[in-house]
This record gives structure tokens, sequence and C-alpha cells, in this order.
């Protein structure tokens, strides 16, 4: 047990399927669910200090790594943040997972996936952890397609996409041990670099591979895909700046930087010109994950800068966006029992649903990053020192902010709409209140003090010793 | 210290109306806490006035990193004034609320109209661009639930979104702008601002204003006629003057071409406004056209190198326009009252805007002056027409009201005063005698042709009486189709729709069941696209 990769992998999963046995008691799988990754995030966050702790006069102290079929698992205390912050994922979909109506697997499968997610950034050698990335992906489809519905088109294009780049990143990982031993060798190099960023853009849906991710969006519960999207957005991202530390040919490699930074502006432009137009909610939310991915990824080609800390300061009140959004828009598909969530259905919404529209009035400011909402402070730096950067890409991140701005408008265009006669004898629940207070106090918190979301996180990123300033 | 008991005596009075009210509702006692704490924060303000400069930090954000940036509050001669004038507002609305029995004036709106105060200091006193930015989400969204809770009328609500779009515009353009001034090093204040970056400044403050491009950020909803309805309409103005006025001095040698480009804009506003101003029935009618005008002579000041010159107009916006608009019922018998407001902006010698003609009429005299000149004549014309109107007789006003309702009117004035002595260094002027006597002269003129058309601006008694009325009355209209740029919406709408059909076309390609290979075939165009340049 004195292992941190049993502890934080293998435990977790194993509960996780043991939770598929109590599924039949839903109260007490939401219970246990919520609880394990709640102390699976403490145990990370105790640790992460170091592996030796003293407790009522006796020392525990944890191996770091684990061998399972030759391959090496390794988990230093420095990375026990990754893992903490994982879990903390975990918890806060699990939180409230049980309000909306969602598949019975949610709890179980969602401490297996977190399980999983946190082996990827760990495996050694790289490459088996795009396996495991494509086991996350069909553990999803429970989820994704609960018992009983028919696979839609959105899951086999989901499936497709990340199976397509799980070879790509395989042959990366071949290609690697051919660079490092002749480092000089450009072509490789070029070729692996191509390899990665084709096998990573596949992953995380970066236009034009992101057809899936509305498709997707438009047809889950937006509580399921907002608690897979997000982790794999950030699970993503832990695990291509490892790759980014672990490899100086790719880290120098000067055409990346560039390549980065035009993927980066291209997301958010794409995001913001198509979100403007589109008349679903659902599908809207799944360009905000495009739009995510595009922060991300310029935060990335700016490492060398210092831009890492500020990924320190973006993640949390990121996940926190997706999750108040997910919450929002969950709390209206149960309210206005309509999958999609057209705009023409928020007709009257405002006076129908008064506590729903403030939220996700409140989630979608925060989402796009205005002021006084979360993401505003560290969207602001990257607007700033963009600001300095080549026209074409100012321009490019400005239209895409101009985009959502106007999606923003169209939502609340239609949910202040007049209704006109609607027969809908459903009333909101009084007590929604508290979440809903809780919630844009927590957003407006974090717009005002963004130290309070980026604080915990600090040493994030201390085991990428390479990409620090 | 005095700056937080301002701020900390509005939010905690409307607090306390709110907790008593839903405890035991009284009206009286509510509007008694209201006003009390209108009368401790503005006697404050004039406090202030001894301990000018002077900041107060609220928030560092990320300190010791190389993103530390501050948020916090400083009031300077820019901003101090503005302060003022708003809180005399607070004051003034009410105590001209109290005439009213619409069943829109209650408890809620008397506390509405402190909060609304407070959050609209918050702007006015901010020391940087970046709280400026917060403050301005802040009003906006308070207005917007405000105005929500008005009427569920669907056309009021496509109003309400028009109305919220040009604001969030112009805190984009805000953040624009404080993104570009940042150059590598956080931006601190106004006091840094580089010339490149106040252009966009000068934009984000046009478009809260209603001046870039011409539009009318007004509801004409009868409910936002009076008390908070008033403060309402104008104070978000005040933040946007308290822009303009930090502008460097140097804002001109940013591009010269698009400055002429902006002066032109600007001064068709403000012309056009001014004539709207005078021909509409009503003084609710007709506000738009007074912010605008007035907006646009702020931002003229600015563009002609004299950004601090637009401190007059912006008072005069706000103190003169809000005692003629709470000049409601128009009683005959006190309307010598309002006539007093014309001090705020006729801009004769000694008088509060004496030191605008400096902002509007530029080192040499020329065809701009002339229609500038115009402008400010009809402005003036078209209040004193307004205050003639008024000839109603009120029965039946309660006792404490006859007091009130005048009180009122009488702190706006008295401001008005106050600030024209003390407002800031400098402010005792002759300004320019061109400027103010041809207008005043022109003023004249028009009140003969008032008084020889009986004041009666419909358009049968003017088409009588005066043969060219239809030619000019042509054009008019036609300028006026141009810019109430329903053109440019209709256009913006057919050009959506189009490209929404492109869009939805795009998504079916890549959504579809050779999406795959779509995508990967965008992959490839996209990136020849972004080879070809370097080879």
């Amino acid at each position: 047990m004195s292992n941190t990769v049993i502890i934080w992998i293998v435990l977790p999963a194993l509960l996780g399927l043991s939770l598929i046995f109590i599924q039949r008691l839903p109260k007490l799988s939401a219970v246990l669910g919520t609880l394990f990754p709640l102390v699976f995030a403490g145990l990370a966050l105790i640790f992460s200090r170091g592996l030796t702790l003293i407790f009522i006069g006796r020392v525990f102290t944890l191996a770091d790594s684990l061998t399972i079929f030759g391959r090496t698992i390794q988990i230093t205390a420095d990375q026990l943040g990754i893992i903490a912050l994982l879990y903390m994922l975990c918890f806060a979909w699990n939180l409230v997972g049980r309000l909306f109506i969602v598949s019975q697997w949610f709890n179980s499968l969602s401490l297996v996936i977190t399980a999983l997610w946190v082996s990827v950034q760990f495996i050694n050698p790289f490459l088996y952890s795009a396996v495991v990335i494509e086991l996350i992906a069909l553990i999803s489809v429970p989820l994704l397609s609960p018992r009983g519905t028919p696979a839609r088109s959105g899951v086999l294009r989901f499936l497709s996409m990340q199976t397509l780049a799980m070879p790509l990143i395989l042959l990366s990982g071949w290609m690697v041990s051919g660079i490092e031993t002749s480092p000089s060798a450009e072509a490789l190099v070029l070729r692996g670099a191509l390899l990665v960023i084709a096998g990573f853009s596949l992953w995380a849906g970066i236009f034009p591979l992101h057809s899936w991710l509305p498709m997707l969006t438009e047809e889950t519960h937006p509580w399921v895909i907002s608690f897979l999207q997000t982790i794999m957005q950030i699970g993503l991202a832990f695990f291509s700046l490892k790759f980014l530390n672990q490899y100086a040919w790719l880290r120098n490699l000067e055409e990346i930087k560039i390549v980065l930074k035009w993927v980066g502006a291209l997301c958010l432009i794409s995001a913001g010109i198509i979100v403007t137009f589109q008349r679903k909610l659902s599908r809207i939310f799944g360009y905000l994950y495009l739009s995510g991915t595009g922060y991300i990824v310029l935060s990335m080609a700016f490492q060398q800068q210092g831009w890492l800390n500020l990924l320190t300061l973006y993640l949390l009140p990121r996940a926190f966006g997706y999750w108040s959004l997910g919450y929002a828009l969950s709390l209206m598909h149960e309210a206005l029992g309509s999958e999609a969530l057209r705009l023409s259905e928020l007709k009257g919404l405002i006076w129908r649903y008064p506590r729903i529209s403030i939220l996700l009035l409140c989630s979608l400011l925060n989402i796009i990053g205005m002021p006084l909402f979360s993401l505003f402070p560290s969207h602001r730096i990257i607007w700033s020192v963009l600001a300095s950067e080549s026209l074409p890409i100012r321009l490019l991140i400005g239209f895409g902010l101009i985009g959502m701005i106007i999606m923003f408008l169209r939502v609340l265009a239609a949910a202040i709409q007049p209704a006109g006669v609607i027969n809908d004898d459903k009333q909101e629940r009084a007590v929604l209140i508290v979440p809903v207070v809780m919630i844009i106090s927590l957003m407006v918190l974090g717009g005002l003090f963004p130290q309070a979301f980026s604080t915990p996180l600090q040493d994030l990123f201390i085991s990428f010793q390479n990409l620090l300033p | 210290m005095i700056l937080f008991i301002i701020l900390g005596v509005l939010f905690l009075g409307s607090l306390i109306i709110v907790i008593t009210h839903s405890y035991r509702p009284n009206t009286a006692r509510s509007w008694l806490i209201a006003m009390v704490t209108a009368l401790v924060a503005w006697v404050a303000s004039f406090v202030m006035r001894l301990y000018l400069p002077s900041e107060a930090n609220l928030l560092t954000w990320f300190p010791g990193t190389r993103y530390g940036e501050i948020l916090g509050h400083f009031v300077d001669y820019n901003n101090w004034p503005y302060m003022v004038a708003v809180l005399s507002m607070c004051v003034a609305a009410l105590l001209a609320d109290v005439t009213r029995t619409q069943p829109g004036i209650t408890h809620y709106s008397w506390s509405q109209t402190i909060s609304i105060t407070g959050l609209n200091l918050l702007a006015i006193l901010s020391a940087n661009p970046l709280t400026m930015a917060i403050a301005w989400m802040i009003t906006d969204l308070v207005e917007l639930y405000s105005l929500l809770r008005l009427s569920k009328a669907a056309e009021l609500s496509s109003k309400i979104v028009n109305l919220f779009a040009i604001r969030i515009f112009s805190t984009f353009m805000l953040i624009t702008a404080t993104s570009i001034a940042w150059q590598g090093e956080p931006f601190l204040g106004f006091e840094v601002m580089h010339p490149n970056a106040s252009l966009f400044f000068l934009l984000a403050a046009g478009l809260r204003l209603g001046v870039f491009p011409l539009n009318l950020p007004i509801l004409d909803s009868p409910e936002l006629r009076w008390g908070a309805g008033t403060l309402f309409r104008l104070t978000p103005a005040a933040s946007a003057m308290v822009l303009i006025a930090h502008l460097p001095e140097g804002l001109t040698i940013f591009n010269q071409n698009l400055l002429n480009i902006f002066q032109v804009l600007t001064l068709i506003a403000a012309f056009y406004s001014s004539l709207m101003w005078l021909t509409r029935k009503t003084q609710f009618e007709a506000r738009p056209y007074w912010m605008v005008t007035l907006s646009a002579f702020a931002i003229q000041s600015a563009l002609n190198g004299h950004p601090e010159a637009s401190r007059v107009w912006g008072l005069a916006l706000l103190l003169s326009g809000s005692l003629l608009f709470l000049f409601d019922p128009p009683i005959r018998r006190i309307r010598f009252l309002p006539l007093l407001g014309l001090l705020g902006f006729i801009g004769l010698p000694y008088t509060l805007a004496a030191s605008g003609w400096e902002g509007l009429l530029p080192d040499t005299f020329n065809f701009t002056s002339v229609i500038l000149i115009l402008t400010h004549a009809f402005l003036v014309l078209g209040y004193i027409r307004f205050i003639i109107k008024a000839d109603s007789t009120v029965t039946g006003l309660e006792k404490y009201a006859r007091i009130t309702f005048p009180l009122g009117l009488v702190t706006l004035i008295q401001t008005i005063l106050v600030l024209g002595l003390v407002g800031w260094p400098g402010v005792l002027t002759v300004g320019s005698l061109l400027g103010s006597l041809s207008s005043l002269a022109l003023v004249l003129l028009g009140l003969l042709v008032g008084w020889r058309l009986g004041f009666n601006m419909e358009t049968e008694t003017i088409s009588q009486r005066f043969p060219p009325y239809r030619l000019i009355s042509t054009i008019f209209n036609f300028f006026r189709k141009v810019l109430s740029l329903d053109w440019l919406s209709n256009l913006v709408n057919r050009a959506y729709t189009s490209l929404s059909g492109l869009m939805a076309f795009f998504s079916e390609i890549l959504e579809g069941d050779g999406g795959i290979l779509w995508s990967v075939v965008f992959v490839v165009i996209l990136s020849i696209l972004f080879l070809a340049p370097g080879r």
C-alpha cells in the first residue's frame, strides 16, 4: 500500500470499479463517489511536501514508483499537485452529479477515468499513455451513450478521432528513440514534431479536427460531457507539458512555438466565429471547449517567457467556469426537458427560471473572460502579452472574442424575449438560490481576488523543471 | 478614509433600506434613510476637496510577479467634480421623487438610487482602467437587472439587449486599450496612458456615450423618466467622461488622418443631436440628444488636445441635464430654477463652462468652430424652450413636497455654482469671448424668432410661417434616417443570415459522413496556407 502509484492510481481504479457493484444503491454510490476523490485529493496535498509523513508518532514513507509488466510508473512528491487537481475535478463533478439524471455508472466510471488520467501523466515510456487515453475514450462510452440509447454519430466520431490519434503518438514514440541517438537529424526532428502535433490535435479537437466536440456536447447530458471534457482538456495539457519538458528537441524547435501560436489563435477565432451562428446552447458549450483549448495552447507557445506560471492562474478558474456552466446547462436541461437547448426554447427564460438564467448568463460572461469574473485576470494577461504579437494573431484573437460576446448577447436576447403563452407548470425550486448565489459569489471572488484560485496551484508545475524560466 | 466613508455609507444605506423594509415596511422611513445616507455622502464629498489628490488601494493582483496590478481608487481634480455632481444628482433625485405618486416610486427605487450612485462612483473614482473596467461591468449588470425588472414588453427587451451590447463592447474596447497600453509592463494608472492606446480609450468612452458610432443608448420608457431613471440615464456617462478627461494631451500625435475622421464624426453627431434636441416635443424625448451633444463636445475637446476641458461639458450634461429632467411636474411658478441651470453650460465668462471653450475652439477659427458655436446655441435654445413650455400648475401637493421638490433643484444649482468657483484650479476664467458671445448672440436671435413663432415647434405652424421649412425638413429627415443606423442594422442582419447558411453548410460538411476526410482536407489546406509565405 505504501506506494504512490498504488494509492493514487490502482486503489482509486479498484474503488471505482467496486462502485459498479453498488450502483443499485445510488445514494451510497454518490456519497462514496464524492468522498473517495476528496480523500485522494487531500492525501495528494498532504504528501505534496514530501513522501514522508509523521502522524501521531508514526512515520509513513511512500515509495514513488512501481513497475508493472516492465513499464514503470513513477509519481514523485512534486507531481502530487497535478494529482490533487485531477481528483478535485472528480470530486466537484460527483458532488452534485446525483441531482441530474445521468448514467448510473457516472460515480464509478468518473473515478476510474480520473485514475487513468493520473496514470497517463506518469507512465514511462510515454507512448503507453496513448493506449491509456484510448482506454479512457472507450470507458467513456457508457457515460456518453447510456444503456438503452443507440450510439450516436458524435460518440462514434469521438472514438474515431481518439483512435486515429493513438497510432500517431505511438509512431512518434518510436521515432523519439531515433532522434535521441541523433538529435541533429533535422528531418527526423520535424517528422517527430509533426506526428506529436497531429496526435495532440486529434485528441484535443483542434480546429478543423474539432467536429466531434459540438456533436458530442449536443448529444450528451451537459453534466457528463462537462466532466469528461474538462478532465480531458486539463489532462492533455499536463501530458503535452510533459512532452515539452522531457524532450529538448521538441522544446527547442523554433517552428513549434510558431505553430502553437497559430494553432491557439486559430482555435480562438474559429470558436468565436462559429459560435456566433449556433442555435443550440449545447453546441455552444462544445465551442467554448475549443476556445479554452486555444488559450491553453497559446500559454504553451509562450512557455519560455514564463507563461507556465500563467497556466497556473488559468487552469482552476477555467475548470470552475466549465463546472458552473455545466451546472447551469444541466439545470436547464432538467427544467426545460430539452436535450439540445435551442435558443428559441429559451424565450422568457429569465422570468420563468430567473435563478437558472442568471447563473447561465454569469457563467457565460465568466467563461468569455469578462471583467469581474474569475477568468478575467488570467485572460487579461494573455490578451496584454499577445498585444505585442503580430497583427494577424492579435486580430484573430480579437475577432474570436467579439464572436463570443455576440454569442452571449444572442443568449441574453433569447432569454429576455417575452415567451407569450407557455403551457409549463414547472416551477423553479426556491432553494436553488443558495447554490446560484454561492457559485456567482465564487466567480466574483475569483475575479476580484485571483490569488484565491492561483495560490493553491502555485507549485503545480514544479516538476516541469525544464519549462520553468 | 473619506473615500471609503462615502462609498460605504451609500452601500450600507441601501442595504439598511432593503433589510428594514423587508422586516417592517415603512415607506417614509426608507426615504429618510436614503436621504440621510445621500446627504452624508454629499457633504463628505465636499470635505474631500481639501484632501486632493488622494488615493486608496484596494487590492493587488499577483503581487511580486510580473503580472502584478493594483485595483484602487484615486481622486483628483479630474474626477472630484464628477463625484460631487453625481452625489448632488442623487440628493436631488431623492428630494424630487417625493412629489410623485406613480406606482414605480417605492422604497426599492430609493434604495436603487443610492446604490446606483455608489456603483457609478466606483467607476468614476477608478485609479486605473482595470478598476474602471470592473466597475463598468458591475454597473452594467446592475443596470441590466434593474431594467429587466421594469418591463416584459418585447420592444423594451430588444432595446435592453442593444443597450447592454453597447455597454459590453465599450468595456471590451477599454480592455483592448489597456492590453495595447501594457507594453510588457503592468498598466498602473491613467497617467502613463500610451498615445497608441488612448485612441482606443477614446473609442471606449465614445461608444458608452453614444457618439462613436452615433447611437442613442437610452430607453425612452416612461418608468425611466424619474428619480432613479434619470440617474440611470445620466450617471453612466460620468465615468466615460472621466476617462476622456484622463486622456493625454499627446493624443493628436497618433494618426492625424484617423483623428480627422473622428473629428468629423463627432462634429456630425454633435450638430445632428443638437438639432434633434431643439426640435423634440418633450425634454424626455430629447434627453438622448442632450447626452450625445454634450458627450460629443467632450470628445471634441480631447481630440483638440484639451481633454481637461471635457470636464465642463460632462458636468453640464449631468448637472444642468438633471436639473431639467428632474423638473417634473414642470410647475410654472418655479421655472426660474431650472433656468438657472443655464449657468452650467452657457459658457459665459466666469461661469462653469467658460473654460470649456478652450477644448471646442482650437487655436484657429475655422468652419468647425462655426458649427460648434451653432451647436452650442441650439443646445441653449432647446433648454430654454423646454423651460418656457413648463406651464403646469400643480395642486394638492403634500406640504413637505412643496419644500423638497424645489430644494432638490436648488441642490443642483448650488453645486453648479460651487463647482464654478472651486471645482479645480483655474476654473474661474473668461474663456473664449468669441465663442460665448457668438453663441449668446445666436441664442438671442433664436429667442426672437421663437417669440415670433410663439415658441411653437409644431410642424404646421413652422411650415406656414417659414417657407423653406419643407426643404430643410426633407434634408433633415434624410440625415435622420442615415444616422439612425437602421440601414446598417438591416445590412448586418442580412449578412448574418447569409453567413448563417454558409456556416451551417460548413458544419454539415465537417459533421457529415465524410467529415473526418474533410477535416483532413482542411488541415492540408491550412498547412499549405501557413507554409506558403515562408517558401
